[in-house]
């Protein structure tokens, strides 16, 4: 469990340093892999938390990452990624941040089971945040919010056991749409802009 | 009890109305003395108004139907004061509807109208008077409200038979006269004499009231002319019997008339002085002349507070 | 008969013409009439149920749908009928014109004008008669809102502009009117207009709800200095919609305001009433001033209905005064002027709409300087537009006179509840004033009716004008009638008005004119009687009758015909004093206030000795939007663009803020 913790923990940690388009979907994909993981080894067997665990592979490590690797294949002009922040500086962020979040949970919930999950699912959530705010690409954005939407995934499960599968699956909906949605406007700012930087649509501004 | 209101309403109408030729050639007579001419008789102006009365006149195709009625209504507007007017002669009546705002009012009617047919014709003198005419007003109107508030106040309505009777016999203090002073400064603005207006002149750059009646010619001409002296008159009757309240008592008796007709002559013989001192002003001087008979109001009521 | 009969008759039929006008979309003739009938009807059932209710004492009804905020109760008592009575009235009137003035809108959105015109009426009927303070808020929203989309019909640049302006304008308004009405709601326990009583709130709460209920309504109602939408937006509209906004719209912000402070605040210190007066006064001056200097003739108008409210909440504010010095005699008095200036000003002014629509109609200008000769060619509106002018100019013995009037006495009596000097002075000063508006009014309109209506015609475009249709006509005509009658009749206008006070007064307080002789209308506290229009009347035509008999005494005489007197040459119409030269003077005197500022242009290719081209231009500048609302707007920008450095439209930086956020939540959740 806690291996299983500190290789999201990587995995986050090794998206900030990506600078290939491709390479950070790839990480995506394997991180989507170990929480659906997390989720088997936390449902030991309960039915509704294997419809999840399938359901994150399906959605996170088949459908979104087929359809970003699509999207990077059309953007051939534009493999790298064009952080704000360069590598070494956006890890000691990243490590900042996971600090920050030890800190929050050590202080609020010590003596919780699982504080552990629970500290690590909330760095991944403000690395999902950084990593939105520190990249110009739609696709880093996207995976940006992937890795939030796992590490509210993961909060979710570390606290209630998994949450009643209606709402589970409206969250894998919401998901799968957003996602959709994402990939089309990105899409479609490609073919209007030429680029995928999102710094393009400060144009829009009156 | 209501007819005899009535009548006495027409007896003053009438009583007015034929009486204000006269007045305003005691003016013209008073003011030629003043100034070593010997001037046209005091009954001149009935001669001349007879003799309008009797000629055809000349109407500009411009004119609409407006232009004819007006002189009608300017003259009805004058009689109509003339018949509310307070006259200390008749204060043994209760009932009294004559209210001082149906006079003021009876005024702005008149001038309303007559600025109207002044922009009739056309013609730039016409606009040039009605325009000025108005302008005016509006700074005589503030003015003398606060001037006829003065009395109002004291009489504790603004019914012109509780404000004759509650200032008839009182003695004359400091409010008073400032009040009169107020008012004399009024008169002077609203029967267009200098330094407001010249009464005697046909040049445009002075003229206010003449520039309005520069159009009309005859009988209606007479008309207006006439209205003119009556509303002259009414103002002259207002200023004696409410702002120069030195009388012995309210009643029609011998001495009151006496009282009543030196106040007329007196304030006749006051109007002819000073147009014969002063100078015609310039037209954008006037708000500060007008704000002196406001302030002076303002003086007189601080002081009249009992 | 029963009351909710008549007014489930009027919802259903402004229902109908709702419903039905959207499918007459191709034929604009008949949705024209249809659209415009139904309000007619609808306008005359409002009528039916303000009569009904002053007929019968209030009356009370609930609709059989309810939601949980949003009763529709309705209560016409006879304050609401009153008002239910002129909006009734005017709309009628003003939906006739619309029949034959709506046909130059068929080329525009002609179905949704209609639409809105319907939904507006609707709406101003409802404000003044529902129960409930959520239903009173929506109605009053949308009363808002349609007027707004009908302001923004023109399609012109200016009137979107002052849409907008309008619109921004109003819902502060509303956001105040919201404020006084929730206070009302929390200090009472309950949402319906008939339970909103503050007698146990304390002093700041009920002082708080009438500065906001004065600062809401008084922004609807146009007091200086909230009025800056109101001489924009007002002639943006088509004048039948003008019309309504001017002559009925400003009048339920006075509605709203008699119920806060005759019903639901009860008696206040007398410096709310003092402070009533002080707007009432600079609106009232101000307002005149800048309607006489207008000479676009809606401008003018709509300048000259601030005056108006000013000359209203004069009379609301001595009223205040009266009652919190304990004078309910002299307070009854008061609120009877400003009622009675309510209906003369709908009656008036909607008359004046109505003709200068019917002018611009003709002539398809609204600026007067190209005016002129009017008069020759269309013979009654001439003749209606005067009978306007007359009675909004205050003069006998139409209806502005005696509402006039009774205003000059309740501020003659004003020294009565001061007291001492200062009273006295207060009493005088206001008086002057309104002296000086009542002055200023009728220069404003000699100089509207002379410029626009008599001499020459001073372009082409006033030359090919003709009369106008009957069904413009009618309503002028009907509305002139009512100007004389409401004057002539006025002392049965007071028993009227003493059964919309009698209920906010104690036991017999105003009996005073309940029951007035036929021709005076006197006050208590004159002994010998007050104002008496037949007398007036009877004085007047002895008058006339002498001038006939001194102008026949020698024979009719003959008539010649000659030029006007321009020094001996032919004389045109360039000639003519213009609208901007006959305030001239008063511009110049009034000039510390106006601040003119003229501009000449001389062509210089022209020669100098024939024929040169001079433009001359005055600009007046608004001392309010200078001291006020300038500055308010350099602030407002200055802020923006502070806001502007923060909303780069970078999405990095705007995820950059919900992270700090977050973030800074979380460190805050844990108490550090």
């Amino acid at each position: 469990m806690q291996v299983l913790a500190l290789l999201l923990l990587l995995s986050a940690f090794l998206l900030m340093r990506a600078n290939r388009l491709a390479s950070a979907v790839h990480i995506l994909l394997v991180q989507s892999a170990i929480v659906a993981a997390v989720c088997v080894m936390e449902g030991t067997a309960s039915i509704h938390m294997l419809v999840a665990a399938i359901l994150t592979i399906v959605i996170k490590v088949g459908i979104i990452p087929y359809a970003l690797l699509r999207v990077v294949k059309l953007l051939r002009h534009e493999r790298e990624v064009n952080p704000i922040l360069g590598p070494n500086a956006s890890s000691l962020v990243a490590a900042a941040t996971i600090v920050l979040a030890y800190a929050l949970i050590d202080r609020t919930l010590p003596a919780v089971l699982g504080w552990e999950t629970l500290a690590v699912s909330l760095s991944l959530v403000l690395i999902g945040l950084l990593l939105i705010t520190t990249r110009h690409q739609a696709i880093m954005q996207i995976v940006g919010l992937i890795t939030m939407e796992n590490g509210l995934y993961l909060i979710g499960l570390s606290t209630t056991h998994g949450l009643p599968l209606i709402i589970e699956l409206g969250i894998f909906f919401d998901v799968l749409v957003a996602v959709s949605v994402l990939v089309i406007l990105t899409y479609r700012l490609k073919k209007s802009f030429q680029s995928t930087d999102t710094s393009i649509l400060k144009k829009l501004k009156g | 009890m209501f007819l005899d209101n009535i009548m006495v309403l027409f007896v003053k109408a009438l009583f007015l109305t034929v009486m204000a030729p006269l007045v305003a050639g005691l003016i013209k007579k008073c003011k030629a003395i003043l100034q070593n001419r010997r001037g046209p008789g005091v009954f001149q102006l009935y001669f001349d108004i007879a003799k309008w009365l009797s000629k055809d006149s000349v109407i500009s195709p411009t004119t609409s139907w407006i232009f004819k009625v007006a002189p009608f209504i300017y003259f009805a507007c004058a009689v109509g004061a003339a018949g509310l007017s307070p006259l200390i002669l008749f204060t043994g009546i209760t009932v009294w509807p004559a209210d001082l705002f149906m006079v003021l009012y009876l005024f702005v009617l008149s001038r309303f109208s007559l600025a109207l047919a002044s922009l009739d014709a056309g013609s730039a003198f016409g606009g040039m008077g009605g325009s000025r005419e108005m302008y005016i007003a509006a700074l005589v109107e503030p003015a003398l409200l606060l001037t006829m508030l003065t009395v109002a106040f004291k009489a504790h309505s603004t019914n012109i038979m509780d404000m004759t009777v509650s200032v008839a016999g009182g003695a004359g203090g400091l409010s008073v006269i400032f009040a009169a002073a107020a008012f004399f400064i009024i008169l002077l603005a609203e029967t267009g004499r200098i330094p407001v207006d010249n009464p005697d002149t046909h040049l445009e750059l002075t003229m206010v009231h003449e520039g309005m009646i520069l159009e009309y010619s005859g009988r209606r001409l007479g008309l207006i002319v006439w209205a003119s002296a009556i509303k002259q008159l009414v103002l002259i009757v207002i200023f004696s019997t409410l702002f120069l309240p030195w009388t012995p008592a309210i009643g029609g008796g011998a001495s009151q008339i006496a009282w009543f007709v030196g106040k007329i002559l007196l304030t006749a013989g006051g109007l002819a002085l000073s147009e014969t001192l002063a100078n015609k002003m310039r037209l954008f001087k006037v708000p500060g002349f007008l704000a002196v008979a406001g302030l002076l109001a303002l003086l007189a009521i601080v002081a009249g507070v009992d | 008969m029963e009351f909710s009969l008549l007014y489930g008759l009027m919802l259903l039929l402004f229902a109908t013409g709702l419903l039905i006008t959207p499918f007459l979309g191709e034929k604009l003739k008949v949705a024209n009439v249809f659209a415009h009938g139904i309000a007619i009807l609808g306008s005359l059932a409002a009528v039916l149920c303000a009569s009904f209710v002053f007929v019968n004492g209030a009356q009370a009804m609930k609709l059989p749908f309810q939601l949980t905020y949003m009763a529709f109760s309705v209560r016409v008592d006879t304050l609401s009928a009153y008002f239910l009575g002129i909006i009734g009235l005017v709309a009628a009137a003003a939906s006739m014109y619309a029949i034959a003035y709506g046909k130059e809108y068929f080329k525009q959105r002609f179905i949704l004008m209609a639409e809105l015109y319907l939904a507006f009426i609707l709406s101003m009927l409802l404000v003044v008669t529902v129960n409930h303070v959520f239903m009173f808020l929506v109605v009053w929203e949308v009363m808002s809102v349609t007027s707004f989309l009908l302001v923004g019909q023109e399609n012109s640049q200016a009137s979107t502009k002052a849409a907008y302006l309008y619109l921004v304008m109003t819902h502060v308004g509303t956001a105040f009117i919201m404020t006084a009405f929730l206070l009302l709601a929390n200090s009472s326990g309950s949402m319906e207009f008939t339970a909103l009583r503050v007698l146990g709130a304390n002093e700041w709460t009920r002082n708080i709800v009438f500065l906001c209920s004065f600062i809401g309504f008084g922004m609807k109602a146009g007091i200086i200095p909230l009025h800056v939408w109101l001489p924009k937006a007002h002639p943006a509209a088509p004048t039948h919609v003008s019309a309504l906004m001017s002559g009925v719209m400003l009048k339920t912000a006075i509605y709203g305001m008699a119920r806060f402070y005759l019903e639901f605040l009860g008696i206040g210190p007398a410096w709310w009433g003092g402070m009533i007066l002080l707007f009432a006064a600079i609106s009232a001056v101000l307002g005149v001033l800048y309607a006489v200097v207008e000479h676009d003739i809606k401008s003018l108008l709509a300048y000259s209905s601030v005056e108006n409210i000013g000359l209203i909440l004069l009379g609301v504010g001595a009223g205040m005064v009266f009652m919190s010095s304990g004078l309910p005699v002299l307070a009854g008095l008061a609120w009877a002027a400003a009622f009675f200036h309510v209906f003369n000003h709908a009656v008036f002014k909607a008359l004046l709409f109505f003709g200068a629509g019917a002018v611009v109609h003709a002539t398809h200008t609204r600026d007067m300087e190209h005016h002129g000769g009017l008069i020759k060619v269309m013979p009654y509106t001439s003749v209606f537009f005067l009978i306007g002018s007359a009675a909004i100019a205050a003069l006998p013995p139409f209806n502005g006179f005696v509402s006039e009037w009774l205003l000059f006495q309740s501020l003659f009596a004003l020294p009565m509840a001061l007291g001492g000097i200062g009273g006295k002075l207060v009493g005088a000063i206001l008086i002057s004033l309104l002296g000086l508006t009542g002055a200023l009014a009728a220069a404003c309109f000699v100089k509207a009716y002379g410029i626009m209506f008599l001499a020459k015609s001073r372009s082409a475009l006033t030359e090919k004008a003709v009369e106008v249709p009957g069904l413009m006509l009618v309503p002028m005509g009907f509305m002139a009638l009512l100007c004389l009658v409401l004057g002539v009749t006025a002392p049965k206008i007071m028993v009227l008005l003493h059964q919309v006070l009698v209920a906010f007064f104690p036991e017999g307080a105003i009996d005073g004119f309940a029951s007035p002789q036929w021709f005076i209308l006197g006050t208590a506290a004159q002994a010998s009687g007050g104002l008496s229009l037949p007398v007036l009347g009877l004085v007047f035509v002895a008058g006339i009758i002498m001038a006939i008999i001194f102008y026949l005494y020698k024979g009719a005489g003959k008539t010649h015909v000659g030029e006007t007197w321009t020094c001996g040459i032919i004389p045109n119409a360039r000639m003519e004093y213009t609208a901007t030269g006959f305030s001239g003077p008063i511009r110049r005197a009034f000039g510390k206030i106006l601040r003119p500022r003229t501009m000449t242009v001389i062509n210089a290719n022209t020669s100098p000795y024939s024929g040169r081209r001079i433009v001359y231009e005055v600009h007046i500048s608004h001392v309010v939007d200078e001291l006020v609302y300038q500055p308010l707007n350099r602030y407002i920008v200055r802020l923006s663009q502070f806001m502007k450095e923060i909303q780069t439209g970078s999405v990095q930086l705007y995820i950059g803020y919900i992270m700090a956020v977050t973030v800074a939540v979380l460190i805050w959740s844990t108490r550090w």
